[in-house]
C-alpha cells in the first residue's frame, strides 16, 4: 500500500501518513510498518506512536537525521518482511459480565435501538474489534468493528467517575476504560481486567493492531478471574494469529 | 542511603528526568522535565549524567534540610537561593554539608527552577521513568513534593566545582518578549497563507490555564476551514489549533494522540523555553526551516560540548572551604598538587 507523504517534522521527527480515513486495511499497514522499525533498531529511535492511518516517529539527532530514516523507511514498504511477528497479531479475549449494577447503560442501550438486552449481548460479543491504536488514557483502546444495530449515542451528560475496566458504547465505537476517569459513554458491562497497570513489565494490556474479543461471564467467574488478577495470578488470554485473509 | 527533608514543600515541587517518551505507543504520555536544559546543566554541575532525575520547582522552591553531605547545583530561573542563611550562586556546583538547610523560595524571575543532586535522586523507576506525572499517580513517589517528606539521594561521586558565567548563551535569561522559532508541523497545509502569516505577527501571551501539558496562548485566534482530521501522533512543542481558534503548545505531560490540527512546532532547540514562560508573559513566534533548525540546534551542542569540556577540565578538589562575605557564602576549593 502506497503511503501518501513521508514528512520530516522538524529535526526530531517524522510522519508517515497514508490515505487519512479509518480503516482495517490500512491501519493493518501502520502497525507493520510501527513494527518492523521497531524490530530494525534503526539509530536514535526514541519513540513510535501508530495512529488510525499514521505514524509519528521521534529520533535524537545527534544519532540519525531524517534523509536516513525516510530512505530506511521507503526500503521497508518496498520490500516488506516475510517474517512472523510482523505478519501475525493478537487476538485476545476478554471476559465480560454484561448488565445490572456492571452496566447500567444496557437496558438504555437495548430500548433506544428497540432490541432486548441479550440481543445487545448477543450482537456486542460476536464481533471481533481491532484496536486500531492506544490513547486517551495509558493503555485505552480506539476500537473498530461495533455493529451499527447497536451504535448508541453518547450520554447528554458525561459521568464524572467510569471506574476502569467498564466496557462501554459511544457512537459507533466500543471501548474499555483503561482507568477510572470522567466519560460520556454508555456503560455496558465491566471487565475484571486490568487494561493498565503502571508497575507490570508490559504496563497494557493491549497493543495497537490487537484483535479484540469480548466473551460473556456470569458473577462467579467474573468473581474468579477477578480475584486471579488481584493475586496476580490471571493469565491473559492471547494468542498470534495471521492477519492475512 | 542519605536523605533529604523539605521543611516546607513549595508550591509545585516534583521530581522529573527525561521522561518516558518510548511509552507514547502505550497511550502514556511522555511526562519529564519542563526545561530539559536547565535539567542537563544541573547535572552537568554536580557530575551526573545528563538526564539524571532533578527536582523541578514551580513558582517558589521549597526548604530542604540535608541529612548527608551532597554537590547540588540549582538552574532553570533565576532564584535568592540561601544556604543557612546565606546567599549563593545559581548555575553553580555548591558543596552542602550535614545539617544545612537549603532555601529556594524567592524566585527572581523565570517559572521553574531545578536542583541537581550528586547521584540523582534515589527513587525507583514507574514505567522506565522517574518523572512525575500529576494527573494519575503512576508510582509511590508520583505526586508533588509534600512537607516533611523526605527523599533519598545519591552520594559524591567526584568534587569537581564549577561555574556557568552569566554571559554562557544557555543560562536562562528573562526576556520582555521571549522570541520562540518554528517550523512546519504535521497540518501546516490545512492553514491559509494568511494564518501562517497571522501566527507570526504579533506577540501571544500565555494564559493561566497552562500547565505541564500544554501552554494556552492568548491572541489573534488562527482559522482552518472545519476540517474533520484523523487523530495522530502529537510531537513536544507542536502548536494544535482548537476550534475556537486559540492555540495551544503541547509540552511534556500532553496526551500522546490528538485531533486537533497542529500548524507549527517549537525548533527542538527554543523547546526548554516553555519551561521558563509564566502566565502573563509574552512571546514572538518566527518561521524557520528544517536546515535553520539544524543549523541552530548544532551551535547549541556545540556550547554544550564546550562547558562539558571544561568541567571535565577541572581538577578534582580535595577541600572546600566556605567564606562569608555581606551575607552571601564563597567556596575555595584545594586540589591535589
Amino acid at each position: 500500500m502506497q503511503t501518501k507523504r513521508i514528512a520530516p517534522i522538524d529535526i526530531n521527527y517524522i510522519l508517515v501518513e497514508y490515505e487519512q480515513i479509518i480503516s482495517k486495511e490500512i491501519n493493518l499497514e501502520v502497525v507493520k510498518l510501527a513494527k518492523r522499525i521497531e524490530s530494525s533498531k534503526l539509530d536514535g529511535i526514541i519513540s513510535i506512536v501508530p495512529t488510525y492511518s499514521s505514524l509519528l516517529i521521534e529520533y535524537d539527532p545527534l544519532l540519525n537525521d531524517h534523509l536516513a530514516i525516510i530512505k530506511n523507511i521507503k526500503e521497508f514498504i518496498r520490500n516488506p518482511l516475510v517474517d512472523e511477528e510482523v505478519v501475525k497479531n493478537r487476538l485476545v479475549r476478554i471476559p465480560v459480565f454484561y448488565g445490572k449494577e456492571k452496566g447500567p447503560d444496557l437496558a438504555d442501550v437495548a430500548r433506544i435501538n428497540e432490541l432486548s438486552e441479550k440481543e445487545v449481548i448477543s450482537i456486542h460479543k460476536n464481533q471481533t474489534y481491532r484496536v486500531y491504536m492506544l490513547g486517551f488514557n495509558p493503555g485505552f483502546p480506539y476500537m473498530g468493528g461495533l455493529d451499527k444495530r447497536i451504535a448508541t449515542p453518547r450520554l447528554n451528560e458525561p459521568r464524572t467517575k467510569v471506574p476502569a475496566g467498564s466496557v462501554a458504547i459511544g457512537g459507533e465505537q466500543t471501548g474499555v476504560y483503561s482507568i477510572t476517569s470522567p466519560g460520556g459513554w454508555r456503560l455496558i458491562g465491566h471487565t475484571p481486567l486490568e487494561l493498565f497497570n503502571p508497575k507490570a513489565a508490559d504496563p497494557t494490556l493491549l497493543r495497537a493492531g490487537d484483535d479484540i474479543i469480548f466473551y460473556q461471564v456470569d458473577i462467579n467467574e467474573y468473581s474468579q478471574i477477578e480475584r486471579e488478577v488481584m493475586n496476580g495470578t490471571y493469565k491473559p488470554e492471547i494468542e498470534w494469529v495471521s492477519t492475512d485473509e | 542511603m542519605s536523605n533529604i527533608t523539605f521543611l516546607t514543600p513549595g508550591l509545585l515541587t516534583t521530581i522529573q528526568d527525561r521522561g518516558r517518551a518510548s511509552l507514547q505507543q502505550l497511550g502514556i504520555p511522555a511526562c519529564g522535565a519542563m526545561d530539559t536544559l536547565a535539567m542537563e546543566l544541573a547535572n552537568l554541575l554536580v557530575g551526573n549524567f545528563n538526564d539524571e532525575a532533578v527536582l523541578e520547582c514551580t513558582f517558589s522552591g521549597p526548604k530542604i534540610k540535608f541529612d548527608t553531605s551532597s554537590l547540588i547545583a540549582i538552574t532553570g530561573g533565576e532564584v535568592f537561593a540561601k544556604l543557612n542563611g546565606y546567599e549563593i550562586d545559581n548555575y553553580t556546583t555548591i558543596e552542602v554539608k550535614k545539617g544545612d538547610i537549603l532555601d529556594l523560595t524567592r524566585f527572581k524571575s523565570g517559572m521553574r527552577v531545578y536542583i541537581a543532586f550528586s547521584g540523582g535522586i534515589k527513587v525507583p523507576n514507574v514505567l522506565g521513568s522517574k518523572a512525575t506525572y500529576l494527573p494519575m499517580q503512576f508510582g509511590e513517589f508520583d505526586k508533588k513534593i509534600s512537607i516533611n517528606q523526605t527523599l533519598p539521594i545519591g552520594e559524591i561521586k567526584e568534587r569537581r566545582f564549577f561555574k556557568i558565567t552569566k554571559d554562557n548563551p544557555l543560562r536562562f535569561r528573562k526576556n520582555e518578549t521571549q522570541s520562540i522559532r518554528i517550523v512546519q508541523g504535521p497540518q501546516y497545509s490545512y492553514f491559509d497563507k494568511e494564518e501562517i502569516n497571522k501566527i507570526v505577527k504579533d506577540p501571544y501571551k500565555i494564559s493561566d490555564k497552562s500547565d505541564r501539558m500544554g501552554l494556552r496562548l492568548i491572541g489573534k485566534e488562527i482559522v482552518t476551514e472545519s476540517k474533520d482530521m484523523i487523530s495522530d501522533g502529537i510531537p513536544l512543542g507542536s502548536i494544535q489549533i482548537t476550534r475556537g481558534g486559540q492555540p495551544i503548545i503541547m509540552a511534556a505531560d500532553r496526551q500522546p494522540t490528538g485531533g486537533y490540527p497542529k500548524i507549527a512546532k517549537i525548533i527542538l532547540s527554543d523547546i526548554h523555553h516553555l519551561g521558563q514562560l509564566a502566565p502573563s508573559d509574552k512571546i514572538k513566534f518566527k518561521w524557520v526551516d528544517i536546515d535553520q533548525s539544524k543549523e541552530i540546534f548544532l551551535d547549541y551542542k556545540k556550547e554544550l560540548e564546550k562547558l562539558k569540556n571544561n568541567y571535565r577540565k577541572r581538577e578534582i578538589a580535595t577541600d572546600v572551604f566556605r567564606m562569608y562575605i555581606d551575607n552571601k557564602m564563597y567556596q575555595t576549593t584545594l586540589a591535589e598538587m
